[in-house]
């Protein structure tokens, strides 16, 4: 009897081993075939619930914010303005310079299905089947980076979202100065913490960076596209020790995890190459 | 045989209910592993087929994890295993041995998978 319990064990960690070597991506793939339309219905119902609470615990702050909304909105019509006249200004300057435009990016939707509960990685629809790579950067419709594809399966992908532990990648931080006209670009290290949390290092110390400065990603270290949005600084940490300045930065994708997403198909992380 | 069955329905169940419902409502990052919580019980109320399902219970949330096919059953099966074997120490089941278990096996599970993310 002992003999046959020793029997069915080996033959279970031989069947582990050989489905994990040459069936689990074809195995897994079946599985959220088969589930995700639970997993989508549980992500829609997660996502109204936890929108729902959020809104009843923050009633007090509405009046608040909705005023504050309502001067930035104010702000950004003006900026609008002067972002379409900046527009036709280089619009004439490439026409009479005879520049190519930028190769705009090539996109593939996807649908966020569901977040892992160990470590900060998504499954995401749409696989290789639709030509999905390892590498490719994932982005939000406001161009707000989200992660990196880490693992294709033949209908879904998981991505490696920017807080991940694994992943850092070079970045820019845009500070206007107090006459609004010159514009600062400092460069520093995103690092991902982990639970949705990133820190910015490396930022050197005669830099001048402060809370609400907004990040974005640069193409230095080809991990990302150039001009894509991280999120803004808090919590800056200064130290009379350190030769570089940390802070921490408040991701901009934590709110649109449950959205359609967009895999950039014209660019690969150098990571990947 | 029935019952195992139903048993391994609410399995599936939890696990997808664990991972696309919950960390809509994660604190500091942290979700609640029903799943482990289930396992734990089945092997505290010495369920017969307490073994077989918590390898089972693990297999189905590795598929829905990033990890290979089998780390968490393993896991789960030594903790039902641990679990069943610590119960010969107690005469009945009591409050503080839950206390003292349910942490204990909370932190091996946990800290074990960390060991075997960051070795991959």
């Amino acid at each position: 009897m002992k003999i046959n319990k020793v029997v069915l064990i080996i033959i279970i960690i031989l069947l582990l081993i050989f489905i994990n070597k040459f069936f689990l991506d074809s195995t897994k793939n079946s599985f959220y075939n088969l589930t995700s339309p639970i997993q989508s219905f549980f992500g829609r119902i997660g996502d109204s619930s936890s929108n729902f609470l959020q809104s009843f615990l923050e009633t007090k702050n509405l009046k608040k914010d909705n005023q504050e909304i309502l001067k930035q909105n104010q702000k950004l019509l003006v900026d609008i303005q002067e972002i379409r006249n900046l527009k036709e200004e280089n619009q004439e300057l490439r026409e009479v310079l005879d520049l190519e435009l930028d190769k705009e990016f090539e996109l593939i939707l996807v649908e966020s299905i569901s977040r892992e509960t160990n470590g900060d990685f998504i499954l995401v629809s749409g696989g290789a089947e639709i030509g999905i790579l390892e590498g490719m950067p994932v982005i939000t419709k406001e161009k707000v980076v989200v992660g990196s594809i880490d693992k294709v399966y033949k209908d879904f992908s998981r991505v490696l979202l920017i807080s991940n532990k694994e992943s850092n990648f070079d970045v820019e931080i845009q500070k206007r100065d107090n006459n609004e006209e010159e514009i600062n670009e400092i460069y520093g290290l995103a690092q991902g913490k982990g639970n949705l949390n990133i820190d910015l290092e490396l930022v050197p110390q005669e830099k001048d960076i402060a809370e609400g400065d907004i990040v974005f990603t640069t193409i230095l270290a080809g991990v990302f596209p150039k001009g894509l949005l991280v999120g803004e600084i808090k919590n800056l940490r200064n130290s009379d020790v350190s030769n570089f300045q940390e802070a921490e930065i408040e991701p901009y994708f934590k709110n649109n995890l449950s959205e359609i997403l967009f895999v950039i198909k014209n660019f690969i992380s150098q990571e990947e190459i | 045989m029935r019952k195992e069955l139903l048993l391994i329905l609410f399995i599936c169940f939890l696990v997808l209910f664990q991972q696309s419902f919950l960390p809509h409502f994660a604190i500091y990052g942290m979700i609640p592993n029903l799943v482990l919580v289930l396992v734990f019980v089945l092997n505290i109320l010495d369920y017969k087929s307490g073994l077989v399902l918590s390898f089972g219970a693990g297999l189905i949330l590795d598929i829905y994890s990033g990890m290979p096919l089998g780390v968490s059953g393993l896991l789960f099966l030594i903790m039902a295993i641990l679990i069943k074997k610590s119960l010969k120490f107690f005469q009945k089941l009591n409050i503080l041995y839950l206390i003292v278990m349910f942490p204990i096996c909370l932190i091996f599970y946990n800290f074990l998978l960390s060991f075997i993310q960051s070795k991959l």
